[in-house]
């Protein structure tokens, strides 16, 4: 499943995913998103879901900037 | 587009459940920068309520001049407040708006101004030597204004976090104001100007850099960073913008009110700025206890009780301001409007802040290490050292009020050596959590965060 969060502001990706996850998709997740969603990680480990960076953009500007993330839950948990 | 697939570095994937790989490179600034706002300010925290004991006799009747008061009051709002804000802007918003600063050079800067500047000026009004104030505050505003720069930067670039950047923006105007009117201060203590021709006399120049400096340049930046940092602890949508910028704009309202009326001495002036800005400084209440009630996370802890204490003493402040502009004489409502603003409010609303955002910090640059991070509640002692802290400071709180409002120097006596011991179980959770930190990097490599 893709999920397309350019534009929203924080926290509202983070919001977005979660409510995914606790929904119980059972995965993989792909994000694209205009900044690296830092303070999702935390919530991410306590699911033990995996975070694998796929692209990223390193521009200046946060209107310039892509990056797409796979998510899925870890099955060895 | 500079765009770059990442590379899947095989020895860490699936290293652990919950594995964090990335290979971006993350608007994470090295940890060094924030961490030495965040330790030198849980240092000066202690000094401040050390301070404060040390000047129990003067804290009840204090009406400005230089002395132990003065030095608790700067030591705080300059070395705690002041100081955890730089570190927390300097870290969050480059993380929370996506855009880094284009160098770490004017961050580091900064705190090569800032921190030995405040130590010169707090040590400044505590022996009353007006020229090593003067060296003091200079470096302290130099500090300050590359500051300014560096968030007024991404202020100006961002596209998202509109409450936070419109707040920041009025914060910075605030600075201006404020940095000015405690220059004009420190020269007046020799010069003696103030309240000559139409000059405010030195008194009301005093009332208004406080308001500034609580209510504007500190108060301001803690309302814009709480729509974005309350909502992602709660994990719940940040509040309307519509609704955030009615009551920035009351707020704003409120403090021309004040600065006003406190220059001018105009009581009517003041109790205009007291109904004006506890309108809107409820709003923001409202809007905030909104978020915790929607949120998904609903345990938040002990930290949250801090901020939580923070939001009644919010309101309580500018209620005790009104009524010290209507009867200035009686409980020394005045020193007790300063005490609850500045010790009240800020510090408790910030400790909560701050014990929840350095594990945070720590976590995530556990994630960029590509590393498991250690669960937020094992870091710093904290069955240990917040719960003391939170104890000490509750404590503190209510005697010293009760002190200043009794006139009675031994209950603020007691207060400032009860706040004294819980800022050194603070003390002690920063070390922890810096300690932890340093372990992640090693000490080798840790000098390149820094």
């Amino acid at each position: 499943m893709h999920l397309d969060l350019r534009g929203l502001s924080p926290p509202e990706p983070m919001i977005e995913v979660l409510r995914e996850i606790d929904g119980g998709i059972d995965g993989p997740l792909i994000l694209h998103m205009d900044r690296e969603p830092v303070y999702l990680y935390q919530e991410l480990e306590d699911r033990a879901w995996s975070v694998r960076m796929l692209h990223w953009d390193n521009e200046e500007e946060a209107e310039n900037t892509m990056v797409i993330i796979e998510l899925r839950p870890d099955t060895a948990s | 587009m500079s765009g770059r697939e990442a590379n899947d570095p095989g020895d860490r994937q699936h290293a652990f459940p919950g594995a964090i790989l990335m290979g971006a490179q993350s608007r994470l600034i090295p940890y060094g920068i924030p961490l030495r706002f965040f330790i030198t300010a849980s240092m000066f925290h202690v000094v401040a309520w050390l301070l404060l004991a040390l000047g129990h006799g003067d804290v009840a009747a204090y009406a400005g001049g230089p002395g132990v008061v003065l030095a608790a009051l700067h030591a705080l709002t300059l070395g705690v407040l002041v100081m955890t804000v730089m570190g927390a802007s300097y870290q969050l918003l480059s993380v929370a708006t996506g855009i880094a600063p284009k160098s770490l050079l004017p961050c580091r800067l900064s705190s090569w101004l800032y921190i030995p500047g405040t130590v010169v000026l707090v040590t400044g009004m505590f022996i009353g030597n007006t020229l090593v104030m003067l060296l003091g505050g200079v470096l302290v505003v130099a500090g300050l204004a590359v500051f300014a720069a560096v968030v007024g930067d991404i202020f100006r670039r961002s596209i998202s976090l509109r409450a936070t950047i419109r707040h920041g923006w009025a914060a910075l105007v605030c600075l201006g104001l404020l940095a000015i009117a405690g220059l004009i201060l420190i020269v007046d203590f020799d010069i003696g100007f103030l309240g000559a021709a139409a000059l405010p006399d030195r008194q009301n120049m005093a009332i208004s850099h406080a308001i500034l400096g609580g209510f504007g340049f500190i108060g301001l930046l803690v309302m814009g960073f709480s729509y974005v940092l309350v909502p992602m602890f709660a994990l719940a949508s940040a509040p309307d913008d519509k609704v955030t910028g009615l009551s920035l704009g009351l707020v704003v309202a409120g403090l021309s009110f004040a600065v006003a009326g406190s220059l001018s001495g105009s009581v009517a002036a003041l109790i205009a700025a007291a109904a004006i800005g506890l309108t809107g400084a409820v709003l923001h209440v409202v809007l905030m206890v909104r978020v915790l009630r929607t949120g998904m996370k609903k345990r938040l802890g002990l930290s949250f009780v801090m901020v939580r204490a923070g939001w009644l003493l919010l309101p309580l402040s500018i209620g005790v301001g009104g009524l010290a502009a209507v009867m200035p004489g009686d409980f020394n409502l005045p020193a007790l409007f300063g005490f609850v603003l500045i010790f009240g409010w800020l510090l408790t609303f910030l400790t909560g802040i701050l014990q929840r955002i350095l594990p945070f910090l720590a976590s995530m640059h556990a994630h960029k290490q590509g590393r498991r991070a250690p669960r937020l509640s094992e870091m710093g002692h904290q069955g240990v050292t917040l719960k003391a802290h939170a104890a000490c400071h509750g404590a503190a709180l209510v005697l010293v009020a009760l002190g200043i409002a009794t006139d009675t120097e031994t209950l603020i006596l007691l207060g400032g050596l009860t706040g004294s011991l819980g800022a050194a179980a603070f003390l002690w959770f920063a070390f922890g959590v810096g300690g932890k930190v340093v372990s992640f990097y090693g000490e080798k490599n840790f000098s390149k965060q820094t």
